[in-house]
This record gives C-alpha cells, sequence and structure tokens, in this order.
C-alpha cells in the first residue's frame, strides 16, 4: 500500500496530471501512514502535538458517549413500541438509526473540506472528521438525514470556511450546524413530544415529554416530584436512559470522556471546571431567589449538570481550542459565563429551553474580547511592576 | 462616461449594496417575501432617481454651507410621497413594509448618490445614475427576497412553488430564512460570491 | 458660490414651501383613499372570523364593504353590557380596543359586531389582542348566535416565531377554535384553553379544549390569555343575551 502510494505520488505534486487533486492524495496518505508514528509521542507535551492526532483523540474520548447514544436510541425505540427487545436487537435497531446519520454528516463534511482543500490548494485538514462525529450526537434521533446534510454543509461553510477553514473559524462549526437546526426547522429539533423515534401505528398516542419541557410547564408540587412522576429521576438523566439527543443524554458515559481528554490534556481543564462552576453558582442564585418549590428556579444545581446538554457542551464543545479563550484567565472567565448563561437561558427564556448551544456559541463570540482584556491587563501589571 | 456606462456600472460591477454595502438595514428588514422586495426595490429606484434629477437641476443653486439640508428634504419629499402613494393604491404591501418605506429617508445610497454624483452633474447623466443604482439595489432584494420566500416558505409572489408531494414526502420550509439573520447569511454568501468571482477585496 | 446667509435663508425657505406644499396637496388627495384602505381591511378580518371570507374569496374592496354592509351591524356596548351611543363625531371605525382598554372599565366603548341573516342574529364578532411570545397579536373572535359556541377565529397581525408561533395565523390552527364552548355546564364564563397535542374525545372538557402547535407553548399561552381577557369584558352582555335566547 505504502509503495503504492509512493508510486502514485509524481502524479499528484507540481507538474503530474492530477496536481489539482493533491490535497486529496495527501489526505490519504497522511491519515494512512503518519498519524501511527505520531502517536508514540509524549501526549501532554503541547508543542509536540500533532492537529491530527489532536482530532483523533476528541473522538475518541466522545466514542463512550457515542456508543451509548446508539444504545439508547434503540432502547427508547423498543421501549416506546412496548417490545421486549434482547441487547444485540437494541443494539442494532440504534445502529441503524444512528449511522446513517453518522455517515450522511460525514460525506458532506468530507465533500466540503475537500472541495476548498482543491479550491484554495491546501491540505485537506481532518477537523471535519471531529465535527461529523460531533453533529450526529447533537441531532435528535428523529431528524430527517437531508436536514443533517444541509446542517453540516451550514456549520462546515459558514462556521469555518467562510473565516479561512481549520483553525481561523470564531464558532464551533458543530453547533453552528446545532443552531441552524434549530432556527431553520425548529420542528424537528425542539417542541414539547419530540425525540424517542417510535415506530408509527404500533402506538398512536405515545409522547414523552423531554425534561427541560416538563420543567418550564411545571405549575404544582415541587420541579423534582414532577420530574419523577414524569420518569426523570436523577441517576436515569445520569446514567442517560432518557429520550434526548443521541450522545447528550448520558452524562456518565461524557464523563468517561472527560477523564480521558483531562488526561491527555487535549481539553482545557480550567474551562471546563469553570463552566460548571459557573452552573452551579447560577443555580445556587436562583434557589434563593425561587418563589416556590414548584418554580423552574428551584431545581437543584445536580438536576441541572445532567439534564440536556449542559454536560456535553462544557466538555465537548466548550472546550474546543480555536473558539475558546486562549489565555489561562480568560478560560476561566470564558468557561463561567457559559455556565452562567446557559441556565440563564434554560430558566430564564421559556422559548429556548436548552441554552447550553446559543450560552457556547455567544462566549466563542466573546472570547478573543476576554483574551485581549487578560492580556492589555497583563501589560499593565508588568509595566508597573518595571516602573517600580 | 457614457450614459450607457452609468447605468450599467451601479448594476453588477458597482453594486450599492454588494460593493459598497449600503442601504442593508432595509434589504434585511423587508426581503422576507419576494412581492415587497420588489415593490421596494421599485420605490428606492423611483427616490434615488427623482431625488437625483431635482437635485441635479438646482444644483447650481443650492448654497453649500446648506447642501446636505437640501438634499434630504428633497429625498424626505419624494419618501413620503411614494409612502403616500403605496398607502392609497397598495395597501397590503405598504403594511408589509411598514416603517421601512419611510426609512428609505437614511438610507445611505440615496443621499451618497446626491452627494456623490448629481451634485455634480448634468440632468441626463444623474437620471441614468439614479436609475443603475435603484436597480443594482432592486437586484439584491429580489435575489434575497426570492430566496427567502421560495425556501422559507415554499412560495413565490404567493404562489406555492414547492409541490405538495414534497412536504409529503418530508421536505419542511426553513424557517431560519424567515427571520432577518437568514437574509443577512444570504447577503453575506452573495457577497463572497460576486467578490471571489471578480477578485476585488478590500484590503487590497 | 453663493454664500450669503440671507440667499440660504430664502433659498431654504422656497424649497421648503414647495416640498411642503406638493406633499399637503398629495395627502389631501389621497387620504381619503387611505383611510377607506384601512376600514376595508378591518372589515375584511371581521367577516374572515364569522366565515363569510377566507384567504381564497376574491373580493373587490366595494364588494367587500357591500358584504360587510348587508350582512353586518355594529353597536357600542359597555362593561355592564348595556348599549350606549358613541359622542358626536366618533363612529365605530375609529375605537381603538387597545386604547380603550387603558381607560376605566366604565367608560370603554366596546365594540360588537353582529353577523345578521334575514333579520336574524346569526353571530357576534369581538376584537381580540394580547401579548403571546414576542409580540402583540390581534385578531377577531366569532361567536355563534347562541353566544356560547365558538363560530371562527381569525388573527390578522402578529411577530411569532416562523414556523412554530406564527401557525396561530393559518387556518389550520384556528379551525381548531370551530364549535367549542365558552361556557361551563353551570353557566360561567371559562372560555377555551389551547392544551398541548391533539384533543380527542377522551380528552376532559374537550368542548373546551383546543388543539395546540407542537413546540408553541407559549404563545398558545399568550392567546388564551387574552382571549379570556377579551370575553371577560363582554360578559356580562353575553350573560344577558344569553338568557334572551
Amino acid at each position: 500500500m505504502f509503495k503504492l502510494l509512493q508510486k502514485l505520488k509524481p502524479h499528484f505534486e507540481k507538474d503530474g496530471k492530477f496536481h489539482l487533486f493533491f490535497p486529496v492524495f495527501e489526505m490519504a496518505e497522511t491519515i494512512l501512514f503518519v498519524l501511527p508514528s505520531r502517536t508514540k509521542k509524549g501526549a501532554h507535551i503541547r508543542d509536540a502535538l500533532d492537529m491530527k492526532r489532536f482530532m483523533f483523540l476528541v473522538v475518541i474520548a466522545a466514542t463512550p458517549a457515542f456508543l451509548f447514544g446508539i444504545f439508547n436510541v434503540g432502547y427508547q425505540y423498543f421501549l416506546a413500541a412496548g417490545i421486549n427487545a434482547t441487547f444485540l436487537d437494541i443494539v442494532l435497531k440504534g445502529l441503524f438509526i444512528v449511522l446513517p446519520i453518522y455517515i450522511t454528516a460525514l460525506v458532506v463534511g468530507g465533500l466540503w473540506e475537500v472541495l476548498f482543500a482543491v479550491v484554495r490548494k491546501h491540505e485537506v485538514n481532518e477537523g471535519f472528521l471531529v465535527s461529523s462525529f460531533l453533529i450526529p450526537m447533537i441531532v435528535p434521533p428523529t431528524i430527517p438525514l437531508w436536514q443533517v446534510a444541509i446542517a453540516t454543509s451550514f456549520g462546515i461553510v459558514i462556521g469555518k470556511e467562510v473565516f479561512g477553514g481549520v483553525g481561523m473559524n470564531i464558532f464551533n462549526p458543530a453547533l453552528v450546524s446545532r443552531a441552524f437546526l434549530f432556527f431553520a426547522y425548529p420542528k424537528s429539533i425542539s417542541g414539547d413530544s419530540v425525540w424517542t423515534l417510535f415506530p408509527e401505528k404500533v402506538i398512536d398516542t405515545y409522547t414523552t415529554a423531554t425534561p427541560l419541557a416538563i420543567i418550564s410547564e411545571t405549575h404544582h408540587g415541587t420541579v423534582i416530584d414532577t420530574l419523577v412522576t414524569k420518569g426523570y429521576t436523577f441517576w436515569e438523566m445520569f446514567i442517560g436512559i432518557i429520550p434526548g439527543s443521541i450522545g447528550e443524554t448520558s452524562t456518565l458515559a461524557i464523563f468517561l470522556g472527560a477523564i480521558m481528554l483531562l488526561i491527555t490534556g487535549i481539553a482545557s481543564w480550567r474551562i471546563m471546571l469553570s463552566v460548571f462552576a459557573g452552573g452551579i453558582a447560577i443555580s445556587f442564585l436562583f434557589n434563593v431567589l425561587s418563589p416556590d418549590a414548584s418554580h423552574i428556579f428551584a431545581i437543584p444545581f445536580h438536576y441541572h449538570l445532567v439534564m440536556g446538554g449542559f454536560a456535553f457542551g462544557a466538555v465537548f464543545m466548550a472546550t474546543d481550542p480555536v473558539s475558546a479563550s486562549a489565555t489561562n484567565t480568560g478560560k476561566y472567565i470564558y468557561g463561567f459565563l457559559i455556565g452562567v448563561i446557559a441556565l440563564l437561558i434554560r430558566c430564564l427564556n421559556p422559548a429556548y429551553p436548552e441554552g447550553m448551544m446559543l450560552a457556547i456559541l455567544f462566549m466563542n463570540l466573546f472570547a478573543p474580547l476576554i483574551d485581549y482584556f487578560v492580556l492589555s491587563s497583563h501589560k499593565k501589571r508588568r509595566l508597573k511592576r518595571a516602573a517600580k | 462616461m457614457s450614459n450607457k456606462k452609468i447605468l450599467v456600472e451601479p448594476i453588477i460591477k458597482n453594486n450599492p449594496i454588494t460593493i459598497q454595502v449600503l442601504g442593508i438595514c432595509s434589504a434585511l428588514a423587508v426581503t422576507s417575501q419576494l412581492k415587497p422586495s420588489i415593490v421596494m426595490g421599485i420605490s428606492v429606484t423611483v427616490i434615488i432617481m427623482f431625488s437625483n434629477i431635482i437635485v441635479s437641476m438646482i444644483r447650481q443653486w443650492i448654497p453649500k454651507n446648506i447642501r446636505i439640508i437640501v438634499e434630504m428634504t428633497v429625498i424626505a419629499t419624494m419618501v413620503i410621497l411614494v409612502d403616500q402613494f403605496l398607502r392609497a393604491f397598495m395597501f397590503d404591501v405598504s403594511k408589509q413594509l411598514s416603517v421601512f418605506v419611510g426609512l428609505i429617508i437614511t438610507n445611505c445610497i440615496v443621499l451618497g448618490r446626491l452627494e456623490g454624483f448629481a451634485l455634480h452633474n448634468k440632468v441626463m447623466p444623474s437620471l441614468f445614475d439614479g436609475l443603475g443604482n435603484g436597480f443594482g439595489y432592486a437586484l439584491i432584494l429580489i435575489i434575497i427576497g426570492g430566496m427567502r420566500e421560495l425556501f422559507g416558505s415554499g412560495k413565490l409572489l404567493g404562489i406555492q412553488i414547492i409541490p405538495q408531494w414534497l412536504y409529503n414526502v418530508g421536505y419542511v420550509d426553513n424557517g431560519l430564512l424567515m427571520l432577518a439573520p437568514g437574509a443577512f447569511f444570504l447577503l453575506g454568501l452573495l457577497v463572497w460570491l460576486q467578490r471571489s468571482i471578480t477578485k476585488q477585496y478590500e484590503e487590497d | 458660490m453663493q454664500q450669503n446667509k440671507y440667499y440660504s435663508f430664502i433659498f431654504i425657505s422656497i424649497i421648503t414651501i414647495l416640498c411642503g406644499g406638493l406633499l399637503s396637496i398629495t395627502s389631501m388627495v389621497l387620504h381619503p383613499k387611505q383611510e377607506l384602505n384601512e376600514i376595508v381591511e378591518m372589515k375584511k378580518n371581521i367577516l374572515k372570523a364569522v366565515g363569510i371570507f377566507n384567504n381564497q374569496t376574491k373580493m373587490s374592496q366595494n364588494e367587500i364593504l357591500d358584504s360587510f354592509d348587508k350582512s353586518i351591524e355594529s353597536m357600542i356596548v359597555n362593561f355592564n353590557g348595556q348599549n350606549v351611543k358613541l359622542p358626536a363625531g366618533v363612529t365605530i371605525d375609529n375605537i381603538n380596543p387597545e386604547l380603550e382598554e387603558q381607560k376605566n372599565k366604565e367608560q370603554q366603548y366596546l365594540p360588537i359586531y353582529i353577523l345578521k341573516k334575514n333579520e336574524d342574529f346569526e353571530a357576534y364578532c369581538i376584537p381580540i389582542f394580547g401579548k403571546g411570545l414576542w409580540s402583540t397579536i390581534y385578531g377577531y373572535l366569532a361567536l355563534e348566535k347562541d353566544l356560547e359556541t365558538i363560530k371562527g377565529v381569525t388573527f390578522y397581525k402578529q411577530g411569532e416565531t416562523p414556523g412554530l408561533g406564527a401557525d396561530i395565523a393559518t387556518e389550520r390552527f384556528t379551525k381548531n377554535f370551530q364549535g367549542k364552548k365558552i361556557f361551563d355546564e353551570n353557566g360561567n364564563l371559562i372560555s377555551v384553553k389551547i392544551i398541548k397535542g391533539k384533543v380527542g374525545e377522551s380528552t376532559p372538557n374537550h368542548i373546551h379544549k383546543v388543539d395546540g402547535i407542537s413546540g408553541a407553548t407559549k404563545t398558545c399561552d399568550g392567546v388564551n390569555d387574552f382571549i379570556i381577557k377579551d370575553l371577560k369584558k363582554y360578559e356580562q352582555f353575553l350573560l344577558k343575551n344569553r338568557d334572551k335566547s
């Protein structure tokens, strides 16, 4: 294989007849051969970190949540249908639903990446592999494939390519895709009774509200009671056996990924920690302000952390090094504000129960500004010290 | 410059929206459907053209120190006239356009043409300049309005274009295009497209 | 170039007078036509609510006015349900329900439009308006002659979320109101309630419930709130005339 590629190489180089497709060739070559040689290097030395390796590890870290998502989609399907299914049946069903979404995102994302690489004459960057892996995890299993294709295109083109490609984007492309779906096709991504794919005609009346939809509706009893009576206990939401976006439901699986990201030093612990800190702080504030136990403000903080896309966003989205703040102090501010804004939107704006996505996008926008202020305050302090 | 060049240049090559990036506000606000976009395009064309003609006619008598006030008076008069006519004869569209007809007064394209062209040129070239810039503006509005209405509500000029069977197999209209940011994305893509074809960049 | 300040002053005066004159004349000529448009628009929406007019109907302005004059009789009541006369110079077309609402209860003029067929009262129509999620929603609500069953609802102005809340203006949604009752068995005014999901025979009190729009709960809550708010204004009128029929 290696020899074959070496033999083909001249055709793609400067004067070869397939020069135009050099990026495609490059991609094939590096994916197949360069990657294994890089993995041997130290994982925590940031300078030695190759972009491809970096992407690869993010995908590995997201895998537990992805696999759990596949299982959960199948599980919810059979639960809704009222059929007792074996583990194998469940996984196969889940695969059958999730894989097409993943393949769609992958193919569409790859096409755009190759197209821009060819037009702009740069190497194909594997960034789209991460985005294509994350996109299926943040959409509901009921999403039509053509919407996935359009949303992926939008995320890659508007979220990344307009800024000049990987590394120059100010927004996280996967989140841009999700935001696009949210505003363009609100019916498939929000609503009261969504997100369980259930066989039509088996049961007509099966509808489930997501936990977030329930709490924004609650009017009597404590919020916890309401959630429990609807079948959402803390531990169920933590483990993730609930309907929801494919990869977002299981806080447990996300934690596994988080640990891996932190050990390898891929993700910034400062951001992750401060997102949770921000979320916890604001939910305490809400608890104090809450008029009575049935109000949405009364939700205890640990419930907030396992509901909706909070954990997923904190671990995989907020920590994206390209769109986050780069300075250490900046990372604390950036993360903290994400946590605060996510819950502000969740609790105060009835139209958007899921605020995590909007909060991260919003803070993406402010990340360079935060860095700017952090740096200029550093400079001032240095100058003062120097003056003494 | 020949009259023909004055007329044609602002339509594509020096388009007031995509190249000069003026008049964005109304381009975003009124383009959720094709019909108001067309009416808005025509209104602005009429206003630029007549303001150009009037200012060009009186250009020798306008005192330098109050020329902006004079220009604004002329524009405001034209805008109110158009608004009154729309309200009387195209009530439906004028309801949709609401305040945005009145806001043409603040549209930089109009004042820009008066300051930049009509004040120093004869009546005929001013007429063509106004017409050309108006068409350039209207062209972008119609493209954006058409795309937003077609993909945002499946219609053009209120007539269903996207067939019912497509909806039956699961097609859904794109809600983002009905919001102002949708127009913003389309406009951005248009600017991108045009500039990568003409290779004309601000930074150079 | 002339830089004399007297010249500038005279020049701008002439321009202003010319422009002002032009605008005044235009306004004078076009004003009746514009006012007519506004009135036709309002009457069209009332006809829509009572079911004479729908989106497919093609009618010229005169036909709309004719049809309105022939079939609709308007009256003003007060909070106690008594007929009141408007002060001289004010017609029912000048009544703005939104401004009326800010007055004291006793002084409010409440317009009612009554659909007549061969001298019989067929339907009653009242204006409704109030806050949805993002915008103020305006519409009309028509009741059958029993003053209990809803004949039709129309929303003619709103700025809700496209694709979700904005769907309240579609006939697909508004036809769900038809046939619902606003009084319970004991004769209390309870209005109707838009619920989440579909209303079936098995839904408790389904005669007072309306199918909701999935994902537009907050808009529907707003609609629920202002329908009962506006019906309450007419409560005395409704009760009195219900007893008669």
